[in-house]
């Protein structure tokens, strides 16, 4: 087995956003702390494998199958609002301006990566849609996210659903990740009927 | 070489023998501006020496100061205003500049590319949201290219995503060309060159251009059939051209070297009035400006030119310019600028 913390360093660099140096940094840091902060750490990050998974209705990620909002009897049930990856419903849920449940996508159209239709949980959502009066496309405001919710719109309306989309007062090119909750909250309640 | 210069308001010839490095001082005001080079598509192939790494920093008198700096460093490109990391379309509206060198001449002569690259940097120039719509419309026509050379499904929703960016480009596109027609015209009355009818207009590779989205949508879907055989998207506003005809002709077929080379500047001269139109005065870049042009011609483009406020021209032919006003001269050898 090669040096532990050339391993660490390793595993370290491939997350997103983090290069060799900072890899180098963080496992340096974690060398220098205590041996329970280190097992904290590694425990951690083996529980969120252990203990949580996707939703099999929605696809947010959680600890109990259905999730938490899929099963609240006080929200909406007959209102969806889409979006592209899990972590995508946090920033919505703190706005308070949607009271109906999700439904992750996970991902977005995409030719150039490969991702049709069929890579993303369209099937799974047409599903969804007994009982349901609005689905809101709150995809990314840009290419991948104009078209998956253009793709969406033209399905659902041919079912008969009302099909909004987010009043997005930034410009193309955004994501829902780095907009503020004001922002968001005001796109929300300003989404207008496609 | 480090090189630190202030450059003042007024016309800057710069004289030297070819290779003094003329253009490569053109080159870095370029670069300090655009973020681009104007010789080469490679930004690498401006680092001397092979060096991996350079930076050009210049600071804009307009009415506030305004510190640009572009740097290439380690294969990356940062551009900061004022120290802080900047978008491309804050940084372009800093500093606009326009620039004519000999393979500029495309634009007149060489294949359609050329004259939708000149055609956008006015749509950029023109509007803010310029560079969005320009992004926005070569993403999406990535992403069905790619469909196109997959199993082309789902072609429908691309074609809609593109009629609505095409419909924003071709609107920004037909907006520009019809004030560079005018801008055009005044230049031409004013420089007085004697070159005959000169007309430019804007053609659409859609045939639906102007006639809105859902026009666009159909067109495009037309085309499907033929764009899925052919694996390319085939229609669109990348298949735009500007049409640019001397007294009814081609200007490849009709015009000497000296009258394209005077057609050019013209056209750059339209186009830098456009800007002034509507932003700042650009400033001016021509390098070799008199190649080509016989004394008279350049006297005349000479009376457009003077009034500018910052014009920097390069030659390698100081008698040419006797007699005209210069504000400022220049010698440049060994990477060096000397004030004459
Ligand atoms: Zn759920």
């Amino acid at each position: 087995m090669s040096d532990p913390l050339v391993r660490l360093i390793g595993e370290l660099s491939r997350l997103p956003g983090i290069g060799p140096k900072t890899a180098s940094r963080l496992a340096h840091y974690v060398l220098k702390g205590s041996r329970s902060e280190a097992s904290n750490l590694a425990q951690a990050i083996t529980d969120v494998k252990d203990l949580l998974s996707n939703c099999g209705r929605c696809n947010a990620i959680t600890a109990i199958d259905p999730c938490q909002i899929c099963t609240d009897p006080l929200r909406d049930q007959s209102r969806i609002c889409v979006v592209e990856e899990p972590f995508n419903i946090g920033p919505i849920e703190r706005t308070g301006e949607h009271q109906g449940t999700y439904h992750v996508l996970l991902g977005a159209l995409s030719p150039q990566r490969g991702i049709g239709p069929k890579e993303l949980a369209v099937e799974q959502l047409l599903h969804r849609l007994d009982g349901i009066e609005e689905v809101i496309l709150a995809t990314n405001p840009n290419v991948e996210g104009e078209a998956t919710a253009l793709y969406l719109a033209r399905i659902l309306k041919s079912k008969g659903i009302e099909v909004s989309r987010l009043a997005f007062g930034m410009p193309v090119g955004g994501d829902i990740e780095y907009t503020d909750e004001v922002t968001l909250g005001r796109s929300l309640a300003g989404r207008r009927l496609l | 070489m480090p090189l630190d210069l202030a450059l003042e308001k007024g016309v800057h010839l710069i004289v030297g023998d070819n290779g003094a490095g003329k253009t490569s001082f053109l080159e870095s005001v370029y670069l300090l501006a655009t973020t681009k080079s104007f010789r080469t598509s490679r930004i690498s192939d401006c680092c001397s020496h092979g060096s991996k790494n350079f930076q050009v920093v210049g600071e804009a008198s307009t009415e506030k100061r305004t510190r640009l700096r572009i740097e290439w460093k380690e294969g990356e490109r940062i551009r900061s205003v004022n120290g802080r990391v900047s978008g491309l379309g804050e940084y372009l509206s800093v500093l606009p500049i326009v620039s004519w060198s000999s393979g500029d001449t495309d634009v007149l002569v060489g294949p359609p590319d050329a004259r939708r690259r000149f055609i956008d940097r006015g749509v950029v120039g023109l509007s803010s949201g310029g560079i969005g719509t320009i992004s926005t419309y070569r993403k999406t026509l990535l992403e069905k290219r790619r469909l196109l050379q997959s199993n082309g499904r789902g072609l429908e929703v691309w074609n809609e995503m593109l009629s609505l960016s095409a419909h924003n480009l071709i609107e920004l596109r037909a907006k520009y060309v019809e004030r560079l027609k005018t801008s055009l015209k005044a230049v031409l009355k004013a420089s007085d060159l004697g070159l005959g009818d000169l007309q430019v207009s804007y053609k659409t590779s859609l045939k639906s251009g102007r006639e809105g989205p859902s026009a666009i949508m159909k067109e495009l879907m037309g085309a499907s059939k033929r764009e899925r055989v052919m694996q390319l998207p085939l229609l669109g506003p990348h298949r735009d051209d500007l049409s640019i005809r001397l007294s009814g002709f081609a200007v490849r077929q009709v015009a000497s070297a000296g009258e394209r080379k005077a057609l050019g500047i013209a056209l750059l001269l339209a186009h830098a009035a456009v800007l002034s139109e509507v932003g700042s005065e650009p400033v001016y870049l021509l390098d070799d400006a008199d190649t080509e042009l016989d004394v008279s011609r350049l006297r005349s483009l000479w009376r457009v030119i003077s009034h500018r406020q910052q014009v920097f021209i390069t030659s390698n032919r100081p008698l040419v310019w006797e007699g005209l006003e210069i504000d400022h001269f220049w010698t440049c050898g060994d990477g060096q600028l000397n004030a004459a």
